[in-house]
């Protein structure tokens, strides 16, 4: 209803944004915008800023022409007096689905509802008037159904005041072979900015995000709402830009199973940017957290940020952090102190680039009475580099590397670290090729490992890919991907830790093609299969989808459109049974503009 | 508690009165920094060395870009480009191009052509993204941008954007050149939700040119609803700052979170508490990767593009908690999941059990 209330509110406001004009061709724009021109030289306000140089010296030059890319049309004069072609404002869309289902449904609507039967699946109202600088967008898509949304999007007064809104409903299912009640999630948001004068603004956002979740027994069930909102002024401050922001965050839970949660920040920046090419941010920022029936608890944030450019084709970006925090509702060991420093570096040549990243955080623990623990430590080393090997192909290497400098006391009744001492990961990237055939292959590798306990997690990941443009009109798509992992811990007896790592494949096909100037025909496949030891012998762990979309649509002369979308989906578990689906989607859609 | 809310509406009354009026009136007040005598860099130079007289008339790109003309009318930017209060050096297609007399003086001269003209085309990332932040520093200024990963990464603003886009581009097969050429290819998941803020693709589609391994872990068995359309890639990621929410540090770090990060209050949009609330805390009894001690948050247990496991876990049921737990590996309880039936049901964290055996 509250959803209704505020999608009226706003089409009456886009509808008067709108409805001064139209942009098409016939009045306004281009004689307006020329009109604004035309102001004699003496009236009009210097460019910018204004420097006494003389002219015809740019001090550094775009780059060349590169081959192949699109040259600046030229129009005949009298093609230039044609008018834009009008522009229709509304755009109304019908459609009707069915699923031709069988199996379980729960897994099927896993993340989503698509719609049943008849349903408005697109509605939508665009609007510009140029002249007075206003513009209106407003979306909603399938109204009625389980699974909805809604968009608007206004500005006034050339931009001075925007207003920005959405409402979204989703519906699904924890995926079981038991029948559970339906989960569902609403969330509204709305944001309002207000220009005051050309350099300073004020802007407030409030969202609600609703949500009740069933789970399979004996799963409580979540019955909650978020409510957010924030003031923020910013503007412009010497040489530099201040903000000033208040945020509230409210957390209600409706079963009673957690408390409800409040919390406030106060945040104050100040970007102080002397020249293009220096910045430095400061950061001041204080949380309040209420939890009712729990004493006060409080962070506070104090940061510096900075980047320089230390030359045409190097940067440098810089941060310094300290997080405080007294949580005194906290009753086992925690962090009191967080401190972090961050440089990272940016060098460009001509063909190649590099970024190099230094990171140590260092936290400090407590108990719950707050008596001192340690300060473990954590520095991390990241790289990448990128660059063309030659015209077609292009390489990308990164990674990083992460260790923990200082062993932590542990409290626990098995006296050994339970934190990973290292963290790696590499990641080479291979694409280019041809203007009509391009292609991808990414490997990638991580590494975890804890050495006290012999523990460690590997992934190797594979992935190729790769794009065919057969002609103007078509194109096709491939990709094929495998993941490989592996864990190992001191446990040599079944089930070990490498018994619960997966791996799986995923491969993915696409092709489309447009039909004269109307019309479009699209395919896409994926299919994925995991295979899994699966010693508890547990369902979602040895799986196999298939799923086929075709869809096709025509486009009449005048702006009305067909389409057809036929998907036969398939999904089978292979230790649990009732998770099966097979699916055939088939939806029908008209929609006209006018 | 009653006594508390009232208490934060009634600072909440006064919290923006005092500092907003200083704020309002320091920006009135207080002088514009001296203009520096030095030339600032192209293409900011062809506006500092413009004169009233260099700005043109509109008919005169007119009659050389028709074309672009129409389709910038019709786009969402055009109205906000013609307000008569703004200076000149932001009116019609010079505001982003810059001025038009120096270009047609220099049209014969096709090599020095574009010295004197912002193609976006050809200007380099820093350039467009110069050019582009003249107008939207409210967003985020050139500062912030060199701190981003795509900064350092040389992708640009129209690298995402395309400004001269048609609202009613009805023509199909210059929707699917573009789609195969200037644009990005065919979107890769067909319900992805549609492309918003002048983008030239959906999210999914868009982001997928570079990061493709991102896009395939959707592909998986289990992940976030981006590929039926529910979520976008920027409901997580805060590519830049948008205009009405608050903004995340730009240089955040990529490794390390600190627990505020769980508390969460970066933005309505961000991070995974957003929609996970129930496992925000401060919980009586933390986890300590779920509050972030041990460096990665959430990601220390969960893939959040997508997974091959139920919960979009990293490892399968028990592995999820013996990577750490090592020691409760197959001699505690070995026939069940960790979090199965009066187990660890409050993994998250617990207001009542220290062994988090209860939420």
């Amino acid at each position: 209803m509250r959803s209704l209330l505020v999608l009226l509110m706003i089409i009456g406001l886009a509808t008067a944004a709108g409805a001064q004009e139209q942009p098409d061709g016939k009045e306004g724009s281009n004689g307006k915008t020329s009109g604004s021109q035309q102001k004699p030289a003496g009236e009009q306000k210097p460019a910018g800023n204004q420097a006494p140089a003389g002219k015809g010296q740019p001090p550094q030059q775009p780059k060349p022409a590169r081959p192949g890319e699109e040259e600046e049309e030229e129009v005949p004069e009298e093609e230039a007096a044609k008018p834009p072609p009008r522009v229709f404002p509304w755009r109304l869309g019908l459609g009707w689905v069915n699923w031709y289902l069988s199996g379980n449904e729960t897994k099927f609507r896993q993340y989503a509802t698509p719609p049943r039967g008849f349903f408005l699946y697109d509605w939508r109202y665009n609007s510009l008037s140029i002249a007075h600088g206003n513009s209106g967008f407003l979306a909603l898509n399938g109204p009625g159904t389980d699974d909805y949304r809604g968009d608007a999007d206004l500005a006034f007064f050339f931009g001075r005041t925007r207003l920005e809104g959405w409402f979204t409903r989703n519906r699904f299912f924890d995926p079981t072979p038991t029948l559970v009640p339906e989960s569902g999630r609403n969330i509204q948001d709305i944001a309002l900015r207000q220009f005051l004068i050309r350099d300073f603004s004020l802007a407030f956002r409030f969202q609600q995000n609703k949500q009740n979740q069933f789970f399979e027994a004996p799963h409580i069930p979540l019955d909650q709402r978020t409510r957010y909102m924030d003031a923020i002024a910013a503007g412009r401050l010497g040489n530099g830009q201040l903000r000033l922001s208040y945020a509230d965050r409210v957390f209600t839970d409706y079963t009673g199973t957690y408390p409800e949660t409040d919390i406030g920040r106060v945040q104050l920046r100040y970007l102080w940017q002397p020249t293009l090419n220096f910045g430095l941010e400061g950061t001041v920022a204080h949380f309040d957290i209420h939890q009712a029936g729990a004493p006060r608890s409080r962070a506070d944030v104090l940061s510096l940020a900075g980047s320089w450019a230390l030359g045409p084709s190097s940067d440098l970006a810089f941060l310094l952090e300290r997080d405080r925090m007294s949580l005194p509702v906290v009753q086992n060991a925690q962090m009191r102190e967080q401190r972090l420093a961050t440089l990272r570096f940016a060098q460009r040549w001509r063909r190649w680039a590099l970024q190099l990243g230094l990171q140590e955080r260092e936290v400090e623990r407590v108990n719950a009475d707050q008596t001192f623990v340690d300060v473990p430590r954590w520095f991390t080393f990241d790289g990448r580099l990128s660059g063309r090997l030659n015209r077609q192909w292009r390489l990308t290497l990164r990674g990083y590397t992460e260790n923990l400098n200082h062993a932590l006391t542990m409290l626990t009744q098995d006296p050994r670290s339970l934190y990973w001492d290292s963290r790696d990961f590499v990641q080479a990237k291979l694409e280019g090729g041809l203007p009509n055939l391009s292609g991808y292959m990414i490997w990638s590798y991580r590494h975890w490992s804890n050495d006290a306990r012999s523990s460690r997690v590997t992934m190797n990941a594979f992935l190729v890919g790769g794009n065919w443009q057969v002609s103007p009109r078509g194109s096709l798509f491939l990709e094929y991907g495998t993941e490989a992992w592996g864990g190992h811990t001191d446990i040599l007896e079944f089930p070990t830790l490498g018994n619960f790592t997966p791996s799986n494949r995923t491969f993915a096909a696409g092709a489309s093609w447009a039909i004269g100037a109307s019309g479009t025909l699209a395919l896409n496949f994926t299919d994925f299969s995991t295979r899994n030891d699966n010693p508890l012998l547990l369902r979602d762990g040895n799986t196999h989808g298939q799923f086929f979309t075709l869809s096709a649509s025509y486009r009449f002369p005048r702006g009305q459109e067909l389409g057809i979308t036929i998907s036969p989906w398939t999904y089978q578990d292979r230790v649990v049974s009732t998770m099966d689906y097979d699916a055939t989607i088939l939806m029908l859609t008209a929609s006209a503009r006018f | 508690m009653r006594r508390m809310r009232a208490g934060r509406l009634g600072f909440l009354s006064l919290f923006p009165a005092l500092p907003l009026l200083g704020l309002v009136a320091m920006c009135y007040v207080l002088p514009a920094p001296p203009k520096t005598q030095k030339l600032p860099p192209f293409p900011l130079s062809l506006f500092a060395q413009a004169t009233p007289d260099d700005y043109v008339d509109e008919k005169s790109c007119i009659r050389c870009h028709a074309k672009s003309h129409n389709t910038f009318v019709r786009s969402p930017h055009a109205p906000f480009v013609n307000d008569t209060r703004d200076p000149i050096d932001k009116h019609g297609c010079q505001s982003c191009h810059g001025p038009g007399r120096p270009h047609i003086a220099h049209l014969k001269n096709r090599a020095e052509l574009y010295n004197y003209v912002i193609s976006y085309t050809r200007a380099t990332p820093i350039q467009g993204a110069m050019a582009c932040l003249r107008c939207h520093a409210d967003t985020m200024t050139l500062a912030h941008w060199r701190r981003t990963g795509h900064a350092h990464a040389d992708v640009g603003c129209n690298a995402c954007h395309q400004i001269h886009q048609d609202l009613e581009d009805t023509d199909k097969s210059a929707q699917h050149s573009k789609a195969s050429t200037q644009f990005p290819r065919a979107r890769v998941f067909v319900a992805a939700a549609e492309p918003r803020k002048l983008l030239k693709a959906d999210e999914a589609t868009l982001c997928g040119q570079c990061h493709p391994r991102e896009v395939n872990e959707f592909r998986q068995n289990f992940h976030h609803p981006v590929p039926e359309g529910r979520m976008v890639c920027s409901d997580c990621h805060e590519i830049h700052p948008r205009h009405e929410t608050e903004r995340q540090e730009a240089a955040q770090p990529r490794f390390g979170r600190s627990q505020l990060d769980r508390i969460h209050l970066r933005g309505a949009s961000d991070m995974c508490v957003t929609c996970h609330p129930e496992t925000a805390g401060p919980f009586v009894f933390e986890h300590d990767p779920v509050t972030g001690l041990s460096g990665d948050g959430c990601l220390e247990c969960h893939r959040p593009h997508g997974s091959h496991n139920p919960r979009l876990l990293t490892l399968f049921s028990r592995g999820a908690c013996n990577q750490c737990h090592t020691d409760k590996a197959n001699n505690h309880f070995p026939g069940r999941t960790c979090w199965q039936t009066g187990c660890h049901v409050g993994v998250h964290g617990s207001n009542t059990d220290r062994f988090l055996l209860q939420r």
